[in-house]
């Protein structure tokens, strides 16, 4: 990595202790005045097509906090110092540290190996960066997974870039959409093995399920944009709560979209568990004077649980892994805060790792192989529990 | 027909019984003797287990399956539209010819009948319980191991616990469907033991392939038949009664040629 400044001489003191007050000055010392437009355009408005910079500054940043006495003022005419001052009062130290960073010190990785080369050739890769003619080169040695990377939030600076915002949004949607496709999927398995009588309609239901759990995701994100993100905009968008900033491309909108994706797997799935319960369980159940929901209730379904607990942590899997519909929905690429509740807008791992392949500079495919491992340990540690918790219920059973 | 002194706990009146459009058995009539053991012998496929079946509306859980004609249990139409099944169903138990204890404890499989009930009460459970294994024959085995599975259990022993799982909803009547044919023959002898000890309070009615042991245990035998017609394109079969009387009677001195040919084990 170069620096075109030395971080520490430019404050005194390392930058990371600066309070935000010292970092917006060396920011807008150091900064010129159209990058700090750019930066407000970026970093607060998160739009990627130019603004029209003759507007005062209470219509541009509308909702957005900013100093009052600037509120009339024409966005091209704020200095430095009025620019800077608008970003202070919208980032936080953290935040306008990554800024100073990547604009002031100007710290940049130019280049990295692969683990096995930084194992084993240590030395090579020492040579080739003192032959390099980057001025101020320094060689670091650390690995992209580290605590940080799991805590840090998003970042346009690779090395300080971290998967916490796109790891709760998964964490997020997962839990809800569990809390929408299990009791849904596994009643309607109930339903149709324990209840529904083999007629035309029954029959028809049960070959759609089947049939919708082979759709491609991207038509199920297509339909949770119709009917989550359009349709019931008022509901996802959670305005009924007072969020106003989502437009409906909240979590509870992508966890809908995926409950939808993974209902028919938990159905099929749930169904097969209830069909491999033996009918000599149920007729003993029945013989003693017990009602259909008694059977199911107290017989069918505690011996299917096992299956049923496989099926559902098979789809979850299934879910967890889905960018096309997220994207679809209305994942944003970019987004530095964690997600605050489920009317929030969200981004999730794999939505993450698209983005980052999707960039120009080599470090974000860096970044994107480790929070590849990410999603890898999460799933498989989903596996995992599914694997035991099966484990245990069945023991208890027989 | 009346109900003569509560002589008679069941009495069939022209029962059949469809699966679709094909019959299972037809037009049977005959009664069942309270307090004593009635069975059913028959040629595979004559529709015995069917008519055993009718009996607590068992069938009902069979989508296809319709009944016709009047099973009277108290005077009562068992098939009449103000009759609940699941009630039927109390009053009339059931075992099962394979043994199917539930994946549960030995305790929780004996409770479970009484537990649907809304027997709640701990004391009351166990006494049920302990009673209702004393009654199987069961209890001295198994008394100090409550808490283990009913699976566990040996496969005589298996059938001794379905048949403490009926008792404890003290039920009148307990349908047994070849209760034995899975068992070896001293867990057999057992069983037989055990109906014997248990007609002094129940009624039984039992389904078996086994002519010695309709001779060993019951007091009155019905013989079922097949009975053959070729329609176009299938071959329809159901079965019909053709003899009831004393198991005595029966067995000494058959009315009915066809019934004397099947004792004999001689089939035509």
């Amino acid at each position: 990595m170069t620096t075109d400044r030395d971080p520490v001489a430019l404050a005194g003191r390392p930058l990371e202790e600066l309070p935000a007050t010292e970092l917006a000055r060396l920011l807008g010392e150091h900064t010129r005045k159209a990058r700090l437009r750019v930066l407000v355009r970026d970093e607060i408005l998160h739009v990627s097509e130019a603004i029209d910079t003759s507007l005062p500054v209470d219509n541009l940043l509308a909702g957005y906090a900013y100093p009052e006495a600037l509120a009339v003022t024409s966005f091209a005419a704020l200095t430095e110092q009025e620019l800077v001052a608008i970003l202070e009062v919208n980032l936080d130290q953290a935040r306008l540290h990554d800024l100073v960073l990547a604009e002031v010190v100007g710290y940049k990785v130019v280049g990295s190996w692969p683990l096995l080369r930084s194992l084993t050739d240590r030395a090579g890769i020492e040579a080739e960066v003192a032959a390099s003619e980057t001025p101020n080169a320094e060689l670091r040695f650390h690995s992209w997974i580290n605590f940080d990377f799991l805590t840090s939030p998003m970042s346009s600076i690779p090395a300080s870039a971290g998967v916490r915002a796109a790891l709760l949004g998964t964490i997020y949607i997962m839990l809800i959409t569990m809390a929408v496709a299990v009791p849904l999927g596994v009643g309607a398995a109930i339903y149709l093995e324990e209840y529904a009588t083999p007629n035309a309609l029954n029959n028809l239901i049960e070959t759609n399920i089947r049939n919708l759990a082979g759709v491609p995701s991207i038509i199920y994100g297509i339909l949770g944009l119709a009917i989550f993100v359009r349709a019931f905009g008022h509901l996802t968008s959670g305005a009924f709560v007072g969020v106003t900033d989502s437009n409906g491309r909240t979590i509870v909108s992508a966890a809908m979209t995926l409950a939808l994706l993974v209902l028919p797997i938990v159905i099929i799935n749930a169904q097969e568990a209830i069909r491999a319960v033996p009918w000599s369980i149920r007729e003993a159940s029945y013989g003693l004077g017990a009602t259909r929901w008694q059977t199911v209730r107290r017989q069918v379904l505690p011996a299917a649980l096992p299956g049923i607990l496989t099926g559902t942590i098979l789809s979850l899997s299934r879910a967890i892994g889905e960018t096309a519909p997220l994207i679809v929905v209305g994942a944003s690429a970019i987004i530095f805060t964690d997600p605050s509740g489920p009317f929030s807008k969200f981004t999730a791992l794999p939505v993450q790792i698209w983005q980052w392949t999707a960039r120009p500079q080599d470090q974000f495919r860096d970044l994107a192989a480790a929070a590849i491992i990410v999603l890898l340990v999460l799933l498989l540690s989903l596996n995992a529990a599914a694997i035991l918790l099966r484990q245990r219920v069945s023991k208890r059973l027989s | 027909m009346t109900n003569l002194n509560g002589r008679y706990a069941i009495q069939l009146h022209d029962v059949s019984v469809f699966y679709g459009h094909k019959p299972a058995i037809q037009h049977v009539t005959m009664p069942v003797v309270s307090r004593k053991i009635t069975a059913y012998i028959g040629p595979s496929g004559c529709g015995k287990s069917t008519l055993l079946r009718v009996m607590n509306r068992m069938n009902d859980l069979v989508p296809s399956a319709r009944v016709s004609g009047e099973v009277l249990f108290h005077g009562q139409n068992l098939y009449g539209p103000e009759i609940d099944p699941v009630e039927v169903r109390r009053r009339v138990g059931m075992v099962f010819q394979k043994p199917n204890p539930f994946p549960k404890s030995i305790y929780d499989n004996v409770a479970y009948g009484p537990r649907l009930l809304g027997v709640r009460d701990r004391a009351a459970l166990d006494q049920i319980v302990a009673q209702s294994l004393k009654q199987a024959a069961l209890w001295d085995e198994v008394r100090h191991e409550l808490k283990k599975s009913g699976l566990a259990l040996s496969g005589g022993q298996q059938q001794r616990l379905c048949i403490a799982r009926a008792l404890a909803v003290e039920p009148e009547v307990i349908l047994m469907d070849e209760p034995c044919s899975a068992l070896d023959p001293i867990s057999t002898q057992k069983i037989e033991e055990l109906m014997r000890d248990l007609s002094r309070h129940y009624t039984i009615v039992i389904v078996t392939h086994n002519m010695q042991q309709a001779q060993r245990v019951s007091d009155y035998t019905a013989f079922i038949s097949v009975r053959k017609e070729e329609r176009p394109n299938e071959e329809y079969r159901w079965g019909e009664l053709v003899e009831y009387g004393s198991t005595m009677e029966l067995f000494a001195h058959p009315q009915q040629e066809e019934t004397a040919d099947h004792i004999a084990g001689r089939f035509g």
